[in-house]
């Protein structure tokens, strides 16, 4: 999807010569330095930032996004953010996904009357429901509780399943990648290139901490994440 | 404590009210009440005008001038001031016509508007305020329109808006706060300059009156009638100032 990519901020390379390809239906975590251009490339995608040379195909394919801030319009309330996205046929799913965002008597409130984590999780809700076949996430869960973050990464995964989209994540967050990641992609300091990748083809269900591959990949992960921030 | 604080702000402000009024009835005290007429004096003319319709009436022609000109330029300074903040372009293109509208004297475009629309029938009164106005109105919705988060605008883009949706639902309400301003303003000078055109070129109005007053060296009436123009100056500027907050509380 990504071929030969090159993009410069002023005199900093951000990418030269990148290239990365996305399998439909797939969900990529992508991990990697702060600073290293993860947003950068999220952005490129979605085409909100120009690049120098290379080529993204997206072949037609509709974009979500989930921002790394929740950016609903103040001036609407939860369900009128949520209508604003998606057409009138789809109304009824909107009731379906406040209830699994737990979300469901904040409906009629202003953003400001919710905290950081519940503004994030409407901006989850608008992106799934924004008719589309790739979803990109920067950092969705940042914000979220640890209590509730376990819970929505299963959620989101069952509506990666529902909507049969394609997930490109950036995460810091180690246990969030190895829940949620069909492959992980280690990324460098600036040039980005890839490190490291690592495609899990365990079902989420025997993904708990002491699964024996799972400890090989995570330890394996740590140490190119630790060579990529030295 | 909060309480404690806002009253006692409210009382700073009766006593500067009162203050004044002291200083007001002590200066009648000393001088002729053919130069100041004390409080009382001009509180019965006043209250004197209340029953005659030829008051009612001047207040009346001075206040559709007023509005009428203040209409003028919302509409055509609103849209204008838009392209401004959205085009570095168009803000190059309408910056000489702002310049002209704010550094020109005001007595010039007195003598301007008389002479292109002539007296007895207020149009130079309604052309001075569009004048007043337009400025205050292209400045503070070019500034709104720049002000508008980018982030939100890349929201908006990601997610496909129409340009419909995006003027409803990024622009308007974002515009909004600094429109209001600019009218609160704008609306303070308004009836001094309706007041000030009048007196030169019009037969009617606050102006109109105020000049008659003056050559019958009637000093109380004009007192009367500079109350009633800084309460429709106060009045306007609080009342768009109260729209404002009042339509954005929900989510402020």
């Amino acid at each position: 999807m990504i071929k030969n990519l090159s993009k410069n901020f002023g005199e900093i390379v951000v990418f030269d010569d990148f290239s990365l390809d996305i399998e439909e239906g797939k969900i990529y975590c992508i991990m990697g330095p702060s600073g290293c251009g993860k947003t950068t490339l999220l952005r490129i995608i979605a085409n909100l930032e120009s690049y120098d040379k290379g080529n993204i195909d997206l072949k037609g394919k509709k974009i979500s996004f989930i921002f790394q801030e929740a950016r609903l319009l103040p001036w609407k309330t939860v369900r009128g953010n949520l209508e604003l996205v998606c057409k009138a046929k789809e109304i009824k799913k909107i009731d379906q996904y406040l209830e699994v965002m737990e979300l469901k008597e904040y409906e009629h409130s202003y953003p400001k009357e919710l905290s950081g984590g519940m503004k994030q999780r409407v901006s989850m809700i608008r992106a799934f429901l924004y008719p589309h076949d790739i979803l990109l996430m920067d950092e969705p869960f940042q914000a979220i509780d640890v209590k509730l973050k376990e819970k929505l990464y299963k959620e989101v995964y069952k509506l990666h399943k529902e909507v049969n989209n394609t997930i490109i994540a950036i995460t810091h967050d180690l246990e969030e990648a190895l829940f949620l990641a069909d492959k992980i992609i280690i990324l460098s300091q600036k040039p980005a290139k890839i490190l490291y990748q690592a495609s899990l083809d365990i079902p989420r269900r025997d993904r708990n901490p002491d699964h024996e591959v799972l400890t090989k990949v995570k330890k394996q992960i740590l140490k190119y994440l630790y060579h990529a921030s030295v | 404590m909060k309480d404690f604080i806002i009253r006692n702000k409210k009382i700073y402000l009766l006593i500067s009210i009162f203050i004044l009024l002291l200083i007001w009835q002590i200066a009648s005290f000393f001088l002729s009440p053919l130069i100041v007429p004390s409080p009382v004096e001009t509180a019965k003319i006043f209250l004197n005008f209340l029953s005659k319709k030829e008051f009612w009436l001047d207040i009346f022609v001075s206040f559709e001038r007023g509005l009428l000109g203040f209409f003028l330029a919302v509409i055509i300074g609103t849209p204008l001031g838009f392209l401004m903040g959205l085009k570095e372009e168009c803000e190059a293109f309408f910056h000489p016509l702002l310049v002209l509208t704010q550094t020109t004297p005001t007595v010039s475009w007195l003598i301007l508007g008389w002479l292109w629309f002539g007296t007895g029938d207020g149009a130079a009164a309604v052309f001075i305020i569009f004048i007043i106005v337009i400025p205050f109105i292209m400045v503070n919705v070019m500034k709104g329109t720049k002000e508008v988060d980018s982030s939100l605008m890349e929201m908006a883009q990601v997610f496909n808006f129409s340009l419909r949706k995006k003027i409803f639902y990024l622009y308007i309400p974002q515009i909004f706060p600094y429109f209001m301003a600019g009218c609160s303003i704008a609306s303070g000078l308004t009836w001094k300059g309706v007041a000030m055109a009048e007196l030169l070129t019009a037969r009617s109005g606050i102006g109109a009156a105020m000049g008659v007053a003056r050559i019958n060296l009637e000093i109380g009436q004009v007192f009367v009638w500079t109350a009633v123009l800084i309460f429709l100056g106060h009045g306007f500027s609080r009342l768009f100032k109260y729209i404002e907050l009042s339509v954005t509380k929900k989510w402020r």
